[in-house]
């Protein structure tokens, strides 16, 4: 599709292509864990799972395409996550101006936002553990446990289908059926930019 | 003879229409004979710390009272601050009460240990009588103790359990109630732990209890609630239930057409068109428990332009408080309290700054209560409150601590200008952070607070000088919470306590402790009780759910008492004798 590709290079023309991509692959990571079930789809790192027992699937979610990967350690998804919250931060105006730009805006649209959110998110619990290891402004006893509640509830919600995430859903096969080629390309360069992390560690 | 005895007529005439009780208070001391009469006439008594006083003297006292208002734990304790058995017992009042006090109508119990046992002496000694009981931020009874007050209390027009920790073991006491009660106007369960709600018997209070008025519960699904609607025409406020199936199944439900006072818990975007139709008609509405964003709120306010009363957290947002002034321009009391840490979900807009404040400022001029939470905040704000909310009576700021850079500190001038603004300002709490409030705002607390009688201050000030200097001033304090207070020493704390002359009350926590706690006997005084919390650490789950280690630091808990020191106290309690004082 004539749209997909221009999307996708607008987003590379804006700042060198291994910056956005790996800006954009990690802001996606903080959503991958958030998010509850996944496309059951593998690919083979014999190696990693030899080398690491407890490790688990990391699925990543990236402009329709979905990449999962095998032999991931939770803490290194930690670090990523941080790492992912930090540079969305940086980058944020960045993203909002090229989503200005783009001509289609629906496939973006669903994470964009979200990550954003997220992000900040993130960048607030750090300062806020801090915080609270000092003197923490209590919260009314009923307020904190409604909070608690409402992430129950809203945990308890996440399995069942509702609109949003079958339009998400619908927004995933059209880009499988039109796109495979892009898609191919997208999960193998990925993957390759995410085997220097594992290797560093 | 005859002039007196026509003085005493006329004031037997004139006593029973005095009812404010700090016009009792004045007509109690002018005379020995005025003394008795206040003492035979007084109907109702608020006590403000049950360790004032005891159950004996009340007694004494107030022989024919009709409604006992009781308060035992320290505020801080609805922060989960004070240890869970630090005190506030209801036995031995129950006890009097259930001996002496004939003429009891209305009974009110606020964060108080209350146990099954005492509910069920109340209800059989008095359950006749008994026409209102609130048991409200208690803790320590269950259900097992409601059956008795089901069983026995069929005059019960009030019964009010709000935010009550009680342990539900099953529904029987509202079926009790409901089989035993006609003339029901007020129940209220909301924000407590009770799941088990038989709706029929909801059904059967609604459709028994022809004045039922005021009913707030804990989340049962809305949809079982259509037959409860329409049995209870009379209602006018209903706060609670769930919304768990799908969301077209609302549209149909109506709701009684008195509603005037809603509180819509754990709603959203998607059912709260049920709302539209009544919400021109709403004085009250309470969002605190509700799932909606900061547009969800917009919407929703645009609707209610006859709104006096609003509570929610800051979800709402700036934006939500500009349309509030916009719309809702009656309003009299708002609380926006501190919502999720976590920016995520609905919440994403949700920071409430100086830009509300004075959006509120100039739209709702009838303001006379003022509690948020603030992430941002300038002296300017507050000097629009100052200016433009010459209603305020209750006003009180938090800085939240997420954000690092502030617009505008210290609040000096604004404090200054708020509350020389505001002078009809009776309760007043400021908690900041350090850089907030220097010595200098400090002093301007104390000069321009004349009719403050309740204060919480949070890391304001820099010094001990600050502290003395805020002291001389507040005429009329008798209340006072400070926290954050590191840089004050016990010394300075125990001489500004003196000094406030009208102070009956002192809750600190987070100041510079001594290494003996001696310095603060310096407040020591005759029938001035001092206690000691010491610091403790407990275990809290955080938003992210794994356990975090708070460390609790130091309280100290000061007061007058007619009692003198109380007796039990646990071992997270520890009285300061004054006696050492004496002998030192």
């Amino acid at each position: 599709m004539a749209a997909g590709v221009t999307v996708k290079s607008e987003v590379l023309e804006s700042s060198p292509p291994e910056g956005v991509c790996s800006n954009t692959v990690e802001n996606h990571l903080v959503q991958t864990n958030l998010s509850d079930g996944s496309p059951n789809k593998s690919v083979p790192a014999s190696g990693l799972d030899a080398v690491i027992p407890s490790a688990n699937q990391l699925t990543i979610f990236y402009n329709g395409s979905v990449c999962v990967y095998d032999g991931i350690p939770a803490e290194k998804v930690h670090e990523i996550m941080l790492i992912a919250a930090a540079a969305a931060k940086s980058t944020e105006m960045k993203k909002i101006g090229t989503q200005t730009t783009l001509i289609s805006p629906v496939p973006s649209r669903p994470s964009s936002p979200h990550g954003i959110t997220n992000n900040i998110g993130s960048s607030q619990k750090s300062s806020i553990c801090r915080l609270q290891a000092e003197f923490p402004i209590a919260r009314r006893h009923s307020l904190q446990r409604f909070l608690e509640k409402r992430r129950d509830r809203l945990g308890s919600k996440t399995p069942y289908p509702s609109s949003s995430t079958t339009k998400v859903a619908d927004n995933i096969e059209n880009n499988f059926c039109a796109d495979n080629a892009p898609e191919l390309i997208s999960l193998n360069r990925s993957e390759e930019e995410f085997q220097p992390t594992v290797s560093a560690s | 003879m005859t002039a007196r005895r026509l003085s005493d007529v006329v004031l037997d005439c004139v006593m029973p229409y005095i009812h404010d009780s700090k016009d009792r208070d004045a007509v109690s001391q002018v005379c020995r004979r005025w003394y008795e009469l206040d003492s035979l006439t007084r109907k109702h008594v608020t006590i403000a710390l049950c360790y004032t006083t005891t159950p004996d003297r009340l007694r004494r006292r107030f022989p024919h009272l009709e409604s006992l208002k009781l308060k035992g734990k320290p505020r801080a304790a609805m922060f989960n601050l004070i240890p869970e058995d630090w005190g506030g017992f209801v036995t031995p009042w129950v006890r009097v009460i259930s001996q002496y006090f004939d003429c009891l109508k209305s009974l009110h119990f606020r964060r108080m240990i209350v146990r099954d046992s005492d509910l069920q002496v109340l209800a059989r000694s008095r359950g006749h009588v008994l026409q209102a009981l609130r048991l409200e931020n208690c803790s320590g009874f269950s259900t097992d103790g409601l059956y008795y007050i089901g069983r026995y209390c069929r005059n019960l027009r009030v019964l009010f359990l709000e935010e009550s920790s009680l342990v539900e073991k099953d529904g029987d006491w509202l079926h009790e109630l409901a089989l035993n009660n006609t003339v029901l106007e007020t129940l209220n369960f909301y924000v407590t732990d009770i799941a088990n709600v038989r709706i029929q018997d909801l059904e059967l209070i609604a459709r028994n209890c022809p004045n039922l008025n005021s009913v707030k519960i804990t989340d049962c699904e809305v949809l079982d609630l259509v037959n409860f609607f329409q049995y209870a025409s009379a209602l006018e406020e209903f706060s609670g239930g769930s919304y768990n199936e799908e969301s077209e199944k609302y549209s149909a439900m109506s709701l009684p057409a008195k509603l005037s006072r809603l509180g819509l818990t754990y709603i959203t975007k998607n059912e709260m068109p049920i709302v539209f139709p009544y919400a021109a008609l709403l004085k009250k509405l309470d969002l605190l428990y509700a799932m909606l964003d900061t547009e969800d709120h917009c919407t929703l306010i645009q609707r209610c332009p006859n709104l006096e009363v609003l509570e929610s957290r800051n979800v709402i947002g700036d934006r939500g408080l500009e349309v509030l002034a916009r719309c809702c321009r009656r309003l009299k009391r708002i609380r926006i309290e501190r919502g999720d840490d976590d920016q995520g979900m609905e919440d994403e807009e949700g920071v409430v700054s100086q830009r509300g404040l004075i959006a509120l400022s100039h739209g709702c001029p009838e303001l006379e209560y003022l509690a948020v939470y603030v992430s941002d905040i300038t002296n300017a704000s507050l000097e629009h409150i100052g200016t433009h909310l010459k209603n305020l009576c209750d006003f009180r700021l938090v800085l939240l601590d997420r954000e690092e850079k502030i617009t505008d500190l210290p609040l000096d001038n604004g404090v200054r200008a708020l509350l020389r603004g505001c002078d009809k300002l009776r309760r007043f709490a400021l908690y900041l952070r350090p850089g907030g409030l220097t010595d200098v705002g400090l002093g301007y607390v104390g000069q321009y607070s004349p009719n403050v009688r309740w204060m919480l201050l949070g890391y304001v000030g820099e010094t001990d000088a600050g502290l003395l200097e805020f002291s001389k001033g507040c005429p009329s304090l008798q209340k006072l919470e400070m926290r954050g207070c590191s840089f004050f020493s016990e010394y300075a704390l125990a001489i500004a306590a003196t000094q406030l002359n009208s102070l009956r009350y002192l809750w600190v926590q987070g100041y510079s402790a001594s290494a003996s706690g001696r310095d603060l006997l310096a407040m020591a005084r005759p029938y001035w009780n001092i206690e000691l919390i010491p610091s403790r650490s407990v275990v809290v789950s955080n938003q992210q759910e794994d356990p975090v280690v708070v460390e609790h630091l130091a309280h100290i808990l000061a007061y007058y008492s007619l009692a003198g020191p109380r007796t039990d106290f646990p071992d997270t309690v520890i009285p300061l004798d004054p006696g050492t004082y004496v002998d030192t």
